[in-house]
This record gives C-alpha cells, sequence and structure tokens, in this order.
C-alpha cells in the first residue's frame, strides 16, 4: 500500500472533530490580503483547571474561535461527547484530563455562561 | 455565397446565439452554496457574476449543506446547534429547526429529495434520517464509528458513509436504511463518485488521512483498484500546517463525467484528472488551504473553498486557470450547488 512520505514522517497532534472537519487552520504564514473573515471571535480563555488542557491539546488544530461558536450551546454532558470523540481522533488527552476539560468548558462555555 | 447559403449562415447564427442564450439563463438559475466553519453564515454565490448575491444568517458552525432537486430547500447541518436547519430557499428564511441525536458532521440528500441523510461524528456514530415531507428526525441508524462524510449514490440506491475514528466505509441500502457492505482499514475523508453509462455507481474515489492523494475503489468487486498520489512541490512552497492529518481534502467528479479534481492543503493546489484513465491534465494554484469542491452543472466553472484565506476560487475548467477568488466567511469548507426555479 502506497503513501506519502508525509505520512510517515509526520504525526498530527489533534484530528478532526471541533469545529468540522480538519479545520486545522494553525499557520506560520502572515495573514493574507484576500482573507475577508466576517467574525472575530474575541474569546479569552478564563483561568481554571482545564485551561492549560485546552490549550495544549486543543489549540494546536482549532481555532479559539470555534468556542465563540460553541458558546452557549453544550452542556457538560455534551462537551464531554466531543472531547471523547476528539479523543478518538487522537486528541492527546487521558481519561482524567477530559472530566477536567469537561468541566471547564461547561463552566466558561456553556449554556448558563454569561 | 448564394441566397440558399447565405440563410444557412444566418440559421447557424441564431442557433448559436440561442444556445448562448439558454446556456446563461441556466448558469443564471444556479447558486453555489458555501458555508464557512467559523462563523454563522452561509454565502450564495451567483456563478453567472461571481459575487455573493444573498446570506443566509444564524447558523453557528454550519457544517454540511445540501440543496432539494427541485430547488425549494436548502438544508445545513449546525454543529453548535446539534440540528439540521430547513431554509426556504425564495425567502432564505429558516423555516425549520429538527434536532439531531447528537452532534453533526456533513449530509447528503437523495435524488427524488425524499430523504436528508445526516452524518453523527460524535463518539459511537450513527446516521440520522430526515424524512423532508414531514421534517421529522425519523431513523437513527448505528453505524461503527462517527461519521464525517457522507453521500447518496446518484442512482439513489445507496449511501455511502466515511469514519475517521472507526477506520471505516460503511455502504447502506436507501431502500431499507441497513448496511450491505463496508471497506474497513482507513480513516476515510471525503469521498466522490462516478457513474456507469447507465448511471449506476462506477467508482468510490476516497481520501484518507496521511495521504497526499485518493483511494480508488471498485463498486462492484468492493476492492481497492489504484492509489493516486498528487504531485509534490518543492518544501518552501508547501503551506505549513498539520492538516488536520488530512492533506487532501476535498474531491469531486465533474458534472459531465470527464474529470476528477482533487484538492491539495498541503500544496495550495487544485489537481485534475481525466476519467476513467486517471491521467494528471493539471494542477491548479488556488488560495491557502484549499478544501470542499462544487462545479456549475454545464462544467465551465469550479468552486474551491479556501479555508485559511477564507475566499473561494473560481476555476476555468477549460482552460484549467483561477478566474478569481472571492472572499467570503471565516474557514469556508463544504459547498454545493442549488438550481432555483427548478421545480
Amino acid at each position: 500500500m502506497a503513501s506519502s512520505g508525509w505520512a510517515r514522517t509526520r504525526k498530527p497532534a489533534l484530528l478532526l472533530g471541533l469545529a468540522a472537519c480538519g479545520a486545522c487552520t494553525t499557520t506560520t504564514r502572515p495573514p493574507e490580503p484576500a482573507a475577508a473573515p466576517a467574525f472575530e471571535a474575541g474569546v479569552a480563555l478564563p483561568e481554571g483547571p482545564g485551561r492549560e488542557i485546552l490549550v495544549a491539546a486543543c489549540l494546536s488544530c482549532h481555532e479559539l474561535a470555534a468556542l465563540a461558536l460553541f458558546k452557549g450551546f453544550y452542556t457538560r454532558e455534551s462537551w464531554r461527547a466531543l472531547v471523547l470523540t476528539m479523543q478518538e481522533h487522537g486528541a492527546p488527552v487521558d481519561d482524567t484530563e477530559i472530566e477536567v476539560l469537561a468541566d471547564y468548558l461547561a463552566q466558561h462555555f456553556g449554556p448558563t455562561t454569561p | 455565397m448564394n441566397k440558399s447559403v447565405k440563410r444557412m449562415h444566418t440559421l447557424l447564427v441564431l442557433a448559436a446565439a440561442l444556445q448562448a442564450l439558454l446556456a446563461a439563463e441556466a448558469q443564471a438559475q444556479v447558486r453555489i452554496l458555501q458555508t464557512n466553519s467559523l462563523d454563522t453564515m452561509v454565502h450564495l454565490i451567483d456563478p453567472a457574476t461571481n459575487e455573493i448575491v444573498a446570506e443566509i444568517p444564524g447558523i453557528p458552525v454550519a457544517h454540511g449543506i445540501a440543496a432539494a432537486p427541485d430547488g425549494s430547500r436548502i438544508y445545513v447541518s449546525g454543529e453548535a446547534e446539534t440540528a439540521l436547519k430547513v431554509i426556504d430557499a425564495h425567502t432564505l428564511e429558516i423555516i425549520k429547526t429538527i434536532p439531531l441525536s447528537a452532534r453533526p458532521n456533513n449530509i447528503s440528500i437523495t435524488p427524488d429529495g425524499r430523504k436528508v441523510y445526516v452524518g453523527i461524528i460524535a463518539s459511537p456514530g450513527a446516521i440520522d434520517v430526515i424524512d423532508t415531507t414531514t421534517l421529522e428526525n425519523v431513523k437513527t441508524i448505528d453505524v461503527p464509528g462517527g461519521i464525517h462524510n457522507i453521500y447518496v449514490t446518484p442512482d439513489g440506491k445507496n449511501v455511502v458513509a466515511g469514519s475517521i475514528a472507526g477506520r471505516r466505509l460503511t455502504v447502506l441500502d436507501t431502500a431499507t436504511d441497513s448496511e450491505v457492505w463496508a471497506w474497513e482499514g482507513e480513516a476515510i475523508r471525503p469521498m466522490t463518485i462516478s457513474t456507469k453509462p447507465d448511471g449506476s455507481t462506477d467508482k468510490l474515489f476516497v481520501q484518507v488521512s496521511g495521504h497526499h492523494g485518493f483511494v480508488v475503489l471498485d463498486w462492484d468487486t468492493r476492492q481497492e483498484v489504484a492509489r493516486i498520489t498528487q504531485p509534490d512541490v518543492p518544501p518552501e512552497q508547501r503551506y505549513d500546517s498539520t492538516y488536520n492529518g488530512a492533506p487532501a481534502h476535498g474531491i469531486g467528479v465533474a458534472p459531465d463525467g470527464k474529470t476528477l479534481w482533487s484538492t491539495s492543503r498541503m500544496n495550495s493546489h487544485v489537481y485534475v484528472y481525466s476519467l476513467p484513465e486517471l491521467e494528471l491534465l493539471g494542477g491548479i494554484p488556488t488560495g491557502t488551504d484549499p478544501d470542499w469542491i462544487t462545479f456549475t452543472p454545464d462544467s465551465t466553472r469550479a468552486y474551491v473553498a479556501n479555508a485559511v484565506s477564507g475566499t473561494v476560487s473560481v476555476i476555468d475548467m477549460q482552460t484549467l486557470r483561477e478566474v478569481t477568488q472571492i472572499p467570503v466567511g471565516k474557514s469556508p469548507k463544504r459547498n454545493g450547488i442549488i438550481r432555483l426555479g427548478a421545480h
């Protein structure tokens, strides 16, 4: 079975899920003039247990803007399900970290968050 | 030039003019539907002018999009709301929000417009079936692994669903909504389908994680018959990213069935292959991180969503050149077309 050299030499840190399939928009290039974002997140990540896990496990592939779009919709159960799905896709989080992350997301991005 | 020759010449000119007029009219009825995965807006592009002519607001984290074949409705899966949004194509108002069993990804509609299949990415994975007559979620089909992308075959007989976590491609019979076969061992990304002259399914072209190209599956034998790797560019010309594990993430067969188009996130190109030979016809530079692709029904223009650029590349399918880039929303991904007034 042939495969690209890329596949042998690079390991994606976190695969898929949040904010859609492969929304890995991390870039080392400066923004392009053609870009015309219609939405600016303005998301701040509050301090608390779970923040560092989120930064390490999620933001290597996903933009913070996604959190703003999900804010207010997901209960702790929904956030936990999302994190579990991400773990299945390769997110580097263990079972303990899943619970901490679910608590953090529910507290700061859950339905009752002001 | 004698009189009859002159008359014939005039008739030919008139016929050509009429044909051009009809083609322009047909094009005018088509809109490109462009989702923006980090936005709340869906954009509608007129391919005659390549301008955004309408917007559908109020859908945070839109994932899949599909239009009713009769042009009456647009369906969009919303990841944040865990719902399928139903939009009146004439007023562009959301007329119903249908709750889904869990967080969705992509969707597909049957050729008769009666059912929308929704891939459920949330573990353990499922497919929701929406009855478009009652606008109800009528069935949840259990499948192994969260479903990322889902397609109804052009003949309407089957559903093809791909899972990344489950490393599985599942094929359902639309008459029974039950599994008929599966292909396992690869994390399945976007797919497209070619047909035989009678309209039945011929080949599946499947992008898989970690491969810069696509796999060709023969429908009848259910076996891999080819694995195409797309061209390389010098490392300094590559877009530096993890590509979320999918360096190629967007693929489509042109409506005329003559070419296959596959995007390269790694190279910021779209590559064109002849069908059925799969000979490389060319590579076209696009914006950064090209993802999904759709076509005008007359196979004259391709539209490629550039996720990082926030634009859509318009490609002339005859000259294989980019005509323009249209600024859209943030992180544009899935796209499609609607034929307005088709009913």
